[in-house]
C-alpha cells in the first residue's frame, strides 16, 4: 500500500483526459434487468435491486455499447453496478455481499409459527377462508399433546428470532390453550434462550381484563380485523347479537388502554363492496388512531370463493382501489398526517434500501416452510396460512404431514422439497426475466389454487398482474412526482407508524 | 419480423432465426398466451414461422394490430434481455456463488493496483 501511494505524482487534481483511454471506453455488461414504466421512461435494475430510471431504448444502447463513457449516465451505470470497466468488478466481493442481505431471510430458516388453537369462531364473515365451527363446539379446538408437539418443533428451529402467532377461529375463545403455549414455551425458552415475540389474531370482541393482563405479563401484541367504516365492516364481518363494529373499537380503545397504544394492529379485506370506498376505509383508520393500514385484497381461497357475489372482483379492480388509497393517504401525508401503507412500504424497503423485508409472499425462495409453518387444530402442519386454508375444502396438497411426526420428515420431507422447488422466482418462466424479480417472490399456493399448477404461468397469474402493475406504479411515481413523493417513501421506511 | 397472413382466424410471421434465436421468441409470445394460441415451425432456409390463433372464435382488428405490435416490441426487449444474460452468465454466477460462500474458499484479492486519484499521500 505504501508504494503504490508514494508512486503519485502530486497532490494536484488532474484534468479529465488523464483518466481516459482506449481501454476505458469498452465496458462490460454486469446483470440487469429492464421494465418499460411508461411510453418513454424504463427502469433498469440490477442484481441486488439498485435502480435507474432512464430513457426508452438506454437498455439496448448499453449493451450495443453506446454510451459515452465521458457521460454522466455512464458513471451512474458505473457507480450502481450496471456495467464494469473491468471483465470481473473490482467490488465484486461487495455485490455478493449485498446478494446475501437481499437473501437474508434464507439464513434463519422458519421463524413464523403459527399456531391455530381453534375453528372456533363469534362471528360470520363470508370472505373467512376456513370453515369455522360454533362457538360450543370444543372437539375444534387443538390439543394439548399437539400443542406440546408444536411447541417442540419451533424450538428445533435454527431461527434465533421466532414469532408465535396464534390463529383461529378466534383464538380467544381458546384462551386456555393459548395461556398453556405462553406458559411452556416460556419455560422451555429458559433453556433455548431465543428472542421470541407473541401475536394473537383477534377478533377483539371477547377481550376481557384477565386476557389483557396476560397480554400485558408476555408483551403479546394484538392483531385485529378492521374493515374500515361500521357500514363496510358490518357487511363483511356479520356477528349475530351486538355489531361487530363496535365491538372491534371497543376492544381497540380497551386493548391500547391495558397495553399501550402500539400493541394493537389492525387488518383489512378487500371485498367487492370496499373496492367503492378507498377514502372512507383509510379515513377510518386515521379517526381511530392507526398510522398505517394493509390494502389487502381477497385470498381466492377455500370458503372466500363460495361467495363469488360479494368476494370476487378483476385484479384490476382492485389496482384502481389501491391506487386511489395511496393517492389519498400521500394527500393525508402532504397535510402532515404520517400515514404509511404497508404492502407499499415493504416493496419500498425493498427498491430503496439495501434490506428486505421477510413478508412470505414477497420472497424468493418462498417463504413457504423456509419462513412459516402452520400448526392446525387437528394436528396437521402445512406450509402458510392459505395452505390449510385449501384443507379446509378438502385440498390437501400443502399438507406436510402431522405434528407428531419427526422434525426432519415434516420440514425437510418430499412435499416440503416440492414446495420449494416450485417457488424460486428466479427460476420461474416469466419471473427469470422480470426486472422486478428483486422486489418480487414466488407464491406456490396461489398459483395452485388459481391455476393448478405450483408453478403457475405468469401471464394468466393475480400474483403477477397485481406486484407487476404496483411496482411498475411505484417505479412511475418516483420518476415523474420525486421530490415530496420520493422523500414521503422514504420516511415510511425510515420511521415506524405511530 | 415480416407478416406473412393476416386472417380473422389465423396470423403467421415470419422471423429470421439469425437475427431471433428460438429462446427470444418462446419468451416473446410467452406474455401472449391470453390473447392467442401460438406454433411455432422452422421455416427454411433461416427463419421461424410464428402462427397465431384465436383463443375465441375470430380476431378483432384492434387484437391483430396488438398481436403484432407486442410481437415487434417483445423481440426487441428479449433479444437484449438474452444478450445481457449471455454476456453476464458467469459474473452473476460469481456473484452468487461468493454470496454464499460461507467459508471463503472463493475469496480473491483484487487484480488491479490500488489507485490513489486524488495523489493523497498521507506518508508525505
Amino acid at each position: 500500500m505504501k508504494n503504490i501511494i508514494s508512486n503519485t505524482y502530486s497532490r494536484k487534481f488532474r484534468g479529465i483526459s488523464t483518466f481516459e483511454s482506449e481501454a476505458e471506453s469498452i465496458y462490460f455488461l454486469l446483470p440487469f434487468k429492464f421494465h418499460s414504466i411508461s411510453i418513454d421512461r424504463e427502469v433498469l435494475v440490477n442484481e441486488i435491486g439498485d435502480y435507474l430510471i432512464v430513457p426508452q431504448g438506454t437498455a439496448k444502447a448499453i449493451v450495443h455499447r453506446e454510451i459515452d463513457f465521458s457521460s454522466n449516465l455512464y458513471r451512474d451505470l458505473v457507480a450502481n453496478f450496471f456495467i464494469s470497466p473491468t471483465p470481473v468488478p473490482e467490488l465484486l466481493n461487495v455485490i455478493s455481499t449485498r446478494y446475501r442481505t437481499k437473501k437474508k431471510s434464507l439464513g434463519s430458516f422458519t421463524s413464523l409459527h403459527i399456531f391455530v388453537v381453534t375453528l372456533r369462531c363469534n362471528h360470520s364473515c363470508h370472505y373467512c377462508q376456513v370453515s369455522r365451527a360454533a362457538e360450543s363446539k370444543s372437539e375444534f379446538d387443538i390439543s394439548y399433546k399437539d400443542l406440546d408437539a408444536g411447541i417442540n418443533h419451533m424450538f428445533l428451529s435454527p431461527s434465533e428470532e421466532l414469532t408465535v402467532e396464534f390463529q383461529g377461529g378466534e383464538p380467544l375463545l381458546a384462551f386456555d390453550k393459548v395461556r398453556y403455549a405462553v406458559e411452556r414455551i416460556q419455560l422451555l425458552n429458559e433453556d433455548f434462550k431465543k428472542e421470541i415475540s407473541y401475536v394473537i389474531c383477534t377478533n377483539s370482541t371477547i377481550l376481557n381484563d384477565e386476557i389483557l393482563l396476560f397480554c400485558k405479563n408476555y408483551n403479546i401484541l394484538i392483531s385485529t380485523s378492521l374493515d374500515g367504516p361500521a357500514f363496510i365492516h358490518n357487511a363483511n364481518r356479520f356477528k349475530s347479537g351486538r355489531a361487530s363494529y363496535d365491538l372491534v373499537i371497543e376492544g381497540i380503545d380497551r386493548t391500547r388502554q391495558a397495553l399501550g397504544h402500539d400493541k394493537v394492529s389492525a387488518l383489512m379485506t378487500t371485498t367487492a363492496l370496499s373496492l367503492k370506498y378507498p377514502k372512507e376505509i383509510i379515513d377510518n383508520y386515521v379517526e381511530n388512531g392507526f398510522g398505517n393500514i394493509f390494502l389487502r385484497p381477497i385470498s381466492p381461497y377455500g370458503f372466500a370463493l363460495k361467495n363469488q357475489k360479494k368476494n370476487h372482483y378483476q385484479t384490476a379492480e382492485f389496482l384502481d382501489f389501491y391506487k386511489q388509497g395511496l393517492e389519498h393517504i400521500l394527500n393525508l401525508n402532504a397535510q402532515g398526517v404520517f400515514f404509511k401503507e404497508d404492502y407499499t412500504s415493504i416493496i419500498l424497503q425493498k427498491i430503496l434500501t439495501p434490506f428486505t423485508e421477510n413478508y412470505v409472499d414477497l420472497q424468493s425462495p418462498t417463504g413457504l416452510v423456509s419462513s412459516v409453518i402452520v400448526f392446525n387444530y387437528d394436528g396437521f402442519v402445512y406450509a402458510s396460512d392459505e395452505s390449510r386454508m385449501l384443507a379446509e375444502i378438502k385440498d390437501y396438497t400443502f399438507q406436510l404431514g402431522h405434528v407428531t411426526q419427526p422434525y426432519e420428515e415434516l420440514f425437510l420431507g418430499d412435499k416440503a422439497k416440492q414446495i420449494l422447488n416450485n417457488g424460486v422466482a428466479e427460476c420461474l418462466a416469466g419471473c427469470s426475466d422480470c426486472a422486478f424479480l428483486t422486489y418480487c417472490g414466488a407464491d406456490p399456493v396461489l398459483h395452485y389454487a388459481t391455476q393448478n399448477d405450483m408453478q403457475g404461468h405468469r401471464a394468466f397469474s393475480i400474483f403477477c398482474k397485481k406486484n407487476m402493475e404496483i411496482i411498475r406504479y411505484l417505479f412511475e411515481m418516483l420518476d415523474i412526482r420525486k421530490g415530496y413523493v420520493e422523500s414521503t417513501f422514504q420516511s415510511w421506511i425510515h420511521k415506524p407508524a405511530a | 419480423m415480416d407478416v406473412l397472413a393476416s386472417t380473422d382466424e389465423l396470423l403467421q410471421f415470419i422471423v429470421n432465426e439469425d437475427i431471433y434465436s428460438e429462446t427470444v421468441i418462446f419468451k416473446t409470445i410467452y406474455w401472449l398466451a391470453p390473447i392467442a394460441s401460438f406454433d411455432i415451425l422452422k421455416f427454411p432456409p433461416k427463419s421461424f414461422l410464428i402462427t397465431a390463433r384465436p383463443n375465441t372464435a375470430s380476431f378483432s382488428e384492434e387484437i391483430k394490430k396488438e398481436i403484432e405490435i407486442q410481437l415487434r416490441k417483445g423481440l426487441v426487449d428479449f433479444k437484449v434481455r438474452d444478450l445481457i444474460n449471455q454476456e453476464t452468465s458467469s459474473v452473476r454466477s460469481m456473484i452468487i456463488a461468493k454470496a454464499f460462500d460461507n467459508d471463503g474458499f472463493l475469496d480473491i484479492e483484487p487484480q488491479s493496483q490500488i489507485s490513489d486519484p486524488i495523489g493523497f499521500d498521507p506518508t508525505r
